[in-house]
């Protein structure tokens, strides 16, 4: 009967696309509701990533460039890493390469902190894409690096030269040594907060100790020397606790956040830093409560309108389900012509409600990461999911109606 | 099996064997909260293999019950039928349809042809749950079509029909499996006597030449001409037989 069945769901959608008015409306509702539940789950899904330093971590930036060394931030991150409620100290170190008045700094970063490092987050990208591995850089969109650099970098010499774009290689050299890296992506130029002419790249954290000690030869244990050469630019505290449940189990997450701040600003570390920055937990709660709110009326929403297309089908079709009953169909094969016209509103309203939020997004140059698979595939799970009392609901009006009611006269 | 299901079939013997048995059949019907109405009194009867039988009737005296009570669309609430040696009441609710897809065909009324398929599509319907391929649906229904004279409609909505050939379109897709019986409710109430005399005619011939089982239901005198045997219905009650 596999064939059958086949036959009967590519019959069902054949007979659902030629009712076209209730299709077309269905579509368009179900659009909407995709569209808030995509956009939610997106939302949602921002908190561990393009919202993570807003929503759930404090960050200490240095006073100005240079003044913190790499000692003074790591024994900054050991000491934070043990404040109670903190997840992870993401510390951000760079090394200047001086030249012809200008810098360049060479940041290090490990890819799977990338959203801490708010200047410079996969999407502020503008071309190309973040980096996952070794031998990949990142650059300013507008770099210029056409002059040479020769000078003394911390008692070394360094050179970088080329003129980078997406794709093009850059060579580092540092005596007889080189490291050629590829230019995956280049990133918006206003995000750099840097003096003019000053160009930022950003490495992994391997590929900058690379830097520092195959090329420029200075070691972790080098202390006088590497103080001179790598500098902190900013460490970002992650609080623990999930933000999605924080705001139904009284906010612990930003308590912790809270925690954090006021350890830093009773506690004297190292580094000079500016005053911690971080979000007021009732502002926190009050995104995230709305967040959750737009979810429940998608996901309520959604499985009300699904329920009320079954219940519609069932009703407008009361007579064709009782024929069909009585020229042979099973409840099964009934049941299999209706979902066929459910399925195929919820996936086209899918699809439109996608297309739509693309075009928003388009029109008003918002960045929201929504367009990730896991993002995707949650928001398409939620829209399969809120079908499920439409099923069921459609097989139990199914099962009810008698396929002798085909026989009574309108 | 290919050729079974194609029009012509083999001209089959009348074997005059009682394909249904109604034996003291009643159906009940609850009106209201409490009243409960008993549609068919203990009606005794049987459809011949291969007879064209009319139960005929004033309106509202149980005709389309004791139908669907023939064909299993419902089930008694006293007595038992015997529908081609099987008691009804013991075929299981998800079995029937299958027994009904492979042994009835029914002709409404009302037609009740899916309104936004067309002809042919109407006809292949009952065929779609099966395990035929495609072309082997197509094929019968176009062979059917063309038996009812209306391969040329073939393409078109039953709403762009005249209701003689929606009706004609619900008479093949009631061949479509090749029943062994046809149920036929009021086939000419929705048709004016033109073209309730073709539906008619064309029920006679697949009754005569293919040996279809007919039983059809009807207040209207005029039809009884076409059949073999006559049963009369009054307040749910077999009259005369």
């Amino acid at each position: 009967m596999v064939l059958g069945t086949v036959r009967l769901i590519r019959k069902s959608i054949l007979v659902a696309t030629r009712a076209r008015k209730r299709l077309a409306v269905f579509v368009i509702v179900y659009a909407i509701l995709a569209g808030m539940v995509i956009l939610s789950i997106g939302r949602l899904a921002g908190y561990n990533t393009t919202g993570l330093v807003d929503q759930r971590s404090v960050v200490l930036e240095a006073t100005d460039f240079d003044t913190i060394t790499y000692n003074q931030a790591k024994n900054d991150t050991t000491t934070l890493s043990h404040v109670e409620g903190v997840d992870r100290v993401v510390p951000l170190y760079y090394v200047n390469f001086e030249g012809g008045g200008d810098i360049i700094r060479i940041f290090g970063i490990e890819p799977s902190n990338r959203w801490a490092f708010e200047e410079i987050k996969p999407d502020v990208i503008s071309s190309g894409r973040y980096i996952e591995r070794g031998g990949e850089i990142l650059i300013s969109e507008n770099a210029n690096l056409t002059t040479l650099f020769e000078e003394s970098v911390g008692g070394r010499t360094g050179t970088i030269f080329t003129k980078p774009g997406l794709g093009d290689t850059i060579t580092i050299a540092g005596g007889e040594e080189t490291k050629t890296f590829k230019v995956v992506g280049t990133f918006e130029e206003g995000q750099v907060d840097d003096d003019p002419g000053n160009t930022w790249m950003v490495v992994t954290v391997d590929d900058l100790w690379l830097i520092l000690n195959d090329l420029l030869r200075v070691y972790e244990d080098q202390t006088a020397v590497i103080n001179s050469v790598l500098f902190c630019y900013k460490i970002v505290i992650v609080a623990e606790g999930s933000v999605f449940w924080s705001a139904v189990r009284g906010g612990d997450v930003w308590n912790n956040v809270e925690g954090i701040v006021e350890f830093t600003e009773t506690t004297t570390l190292q580094g000079n830093y500016n005053s911690p920055e971080y979000t007021k937990k009732a502002d926190n709660q009050n995104a995230v409560i709305a967040d959750m709110m737009l979810i429940t009326v998608a996901f309520l929403g959604g499985a009300l309108v699904a329920s009320m297309y079954a219940f519609l089908i069932t009703r407008f079709r009361r007579i064709e389900i009782a024929t069909l009953k009585a020229i042979g169909y099973t409840n099964r094969n009934v049941w299999t012509m209706t979902l066929g016209e459910i399925l195929l509103a919820s996936i086209a309203g899918f699809i439109l409600g996608l297309l739509g939020i693309a075009v928003y997004l388009g029109v008003t140059g918002e960045t929201v990461v929504i367009f990730s698979r896991t993002t995707l595939l949650t928001a398409f799970l939620i829209v399969v999911l809120i079908q499920v009392p439409a099923f069921i609901l459609s097989n139990k009006r199914t099962l009810r109606i008698p396929p002798a009611e085909a026989l009574r006269t309108l | 099996m290919e050729d079974k299901r194609k029009m012509p079939r083999e001209k089959r013997n009348r074997s005059g064997r009682d394909l249904i048995i109604a034996e003291r059949v009643s159906k009940d019907y609850k009106r209201g909260r409490a009243e409960i109405v008993r549609a068919i009194k203990e009606a005794d009867m049987e459809v011949k293999d291969g007879e064209f039988l009319a139960i005929i009737g004033p309106s509202g005296c149980g005709k389309t019950t004791l139908l669907n009570l023939l064909s299993g669309l419902d089930q008694p609430t006293e007595g038992r039928i015997i529908f081609d040696g099987m008691d009804t009441s013991m075929i299981g609710e998800e079995r029937f349809p299958l027994i009904r897809r492979e042994k009835c065909g029914f002709v409404f009324q009302t037609f009740n042809l899916i309104e936004t398929i067309t002809a042919q599509e109407n006809v292949e319907s009952p065929l779609w749950p099966t395990d035929l391929n495609d072309r082997e649906i197509t094929e019968q229904a176009i062979s059917l079509l063309k038996a009812v004279d209306l391969l040329e409609r073939k393409d078109h909505k039953p709403l762009e029909m005249s209701g003689g050939e929606q009706q004609r379109v619900a008479i093949a897709r009631a061949l479509a499996n090749t029943p062994k019986i046809l149920f036929v409710d009021e086939p000419t109430g929705n048709l004016d006597s033109e073209a309730g005399k073709s539906i008619m005619e064309l029920l006679k011939k697949l009754n005569e030449e293919h040996e279809v089982t007919v039983v059809l239901v009807t207040h209207n005198q005029d039809l009884l001409k076409y059949a073999d045997r006559v049963i009369k219905l009054q307040d749910g009650r077999i009259t005369e037989s």
